[in-house]
């Protein structure tokens, strides 16, 4: 009985990779192995991690670049500047960063520089207002982030959580999907 | 054996054989050349993943010849998965 059962079994494999066989067609497209290798290399971001955490993707270094480094996330630079809020009636200065994608960009989140004592925080208050640059000046990077063709779509910490359309990218990975990507104010590290 | 190192043939199927816009694109991890297969071929493909990975491609050679023989371009494809794995294990040996 057991021995019939294998049998059966045997034979409907057999007749599965007959009509599988029979059905299989391969065309074959050329050298684009590179590219379509790249697909999947912001998809096994999401499933392999291994970028900064959320306490790690706000950086305050100056030049030279400091992330060279054995992995190669991709940072986006941001203007640490002097902004000033009224808490009780006194006006209060702070070190704060406006993460944008786009240097041009107008009218973006204001975030406080974190210290060992404060965490970063969104700065909602209304009598937020900007007192200019530091002198002098000071710079941080932020962790960037790309949808899977490699376009990107956001910084930290304007966006935290990753999920498709929004993941950390390595400049390998990177190079291979996007090769256009602007660059100009990127830099890539640990 | 399969490697501890690099992806098992059944993992480089998962990984570079996406179904993109209706049809699978395999990526010859011995070649680099790009291929577009049926759901088909990719079902004989798994089918070859599974037996090298169990040790048993040389039997699933011959279930192929004894079901028909490969089409054209497919044995290729099923050989170079056996890259994949080191070199006591070499395709049809």
């Amino acid at each position: 009985m057991r021995d019939a059962q294998q049998s059966n079994s045997v034979e409907q494999r057999r007749k599965l990779l007959k009509g599988a066989l029979a059905a299989s067609g391969v065309v074959t497209m050329g050298y684009s192995g590179s590219a379509l290798a790249s697909i999947n290399c912001v998809e096994q971001v999401r499933t392999e991690g291994g970028f900064p955490g959320t306490d790690f993707q706000f950086r305050e270094t100056d030049e030279p670049d400091p992330f060279v480094g054995e992995d190669d996330w991709a940072w986006v630079k941001v203007e640490i500047l002097k902004f000033t809020v009224t808490l009780n009636g006194t006006p209060t200065e702070f070190a704060g960063f406006q993460p944008v994608i786009d240097p041009a960009a107008v009218a973006t989140p204001v975030y406080t520089v974190p210290t060992a004592a404060s965490p970063i925080m969104l700065v909602t208050d209304a009598s937020l207002s900007l007192i200019g640059p530091y002198d002098p000046p000071r710079h941080g990077w932020v962790l960037a982030y790309f949808d899977d063709t490699g376009a990107i779509t956001g910084v930290f910490p304007t966006t935290t959580t990753f999920e498709e359309g929004f993941t950390p990218a390595t400049d390998r990975c990177l190079a291979s999907i996007n090769p256009g990507l602007d660059r100009t104010n990127m830099l890539f590290g640990g | 054996m399969v490697s501890p190192t690099g992806p098992t043939p059944g993992d480089w199927l998962q990984r570079y054989c996406p179904l993109i816009d209706g049809q699978f694109v395999f990526l010859n991890p011995l070649s680099w050349e790009t291929h577009l297969l049926t759901e088909s071929a990719v079902l004989v493909l798994r089918e070859a993943a599974a037996s090298i990975e169990e040790n048993r491609f040389d039997a699933f050679l011959d279930e192929v010849a004894e079901a028909g023989g490969w089409p054209p371009g497919l044995e290729f494809l099923a050989r170079s998965l056996t890259t994949l794995v080191d070199g006591e294990q070499e395709a049809g040996q």
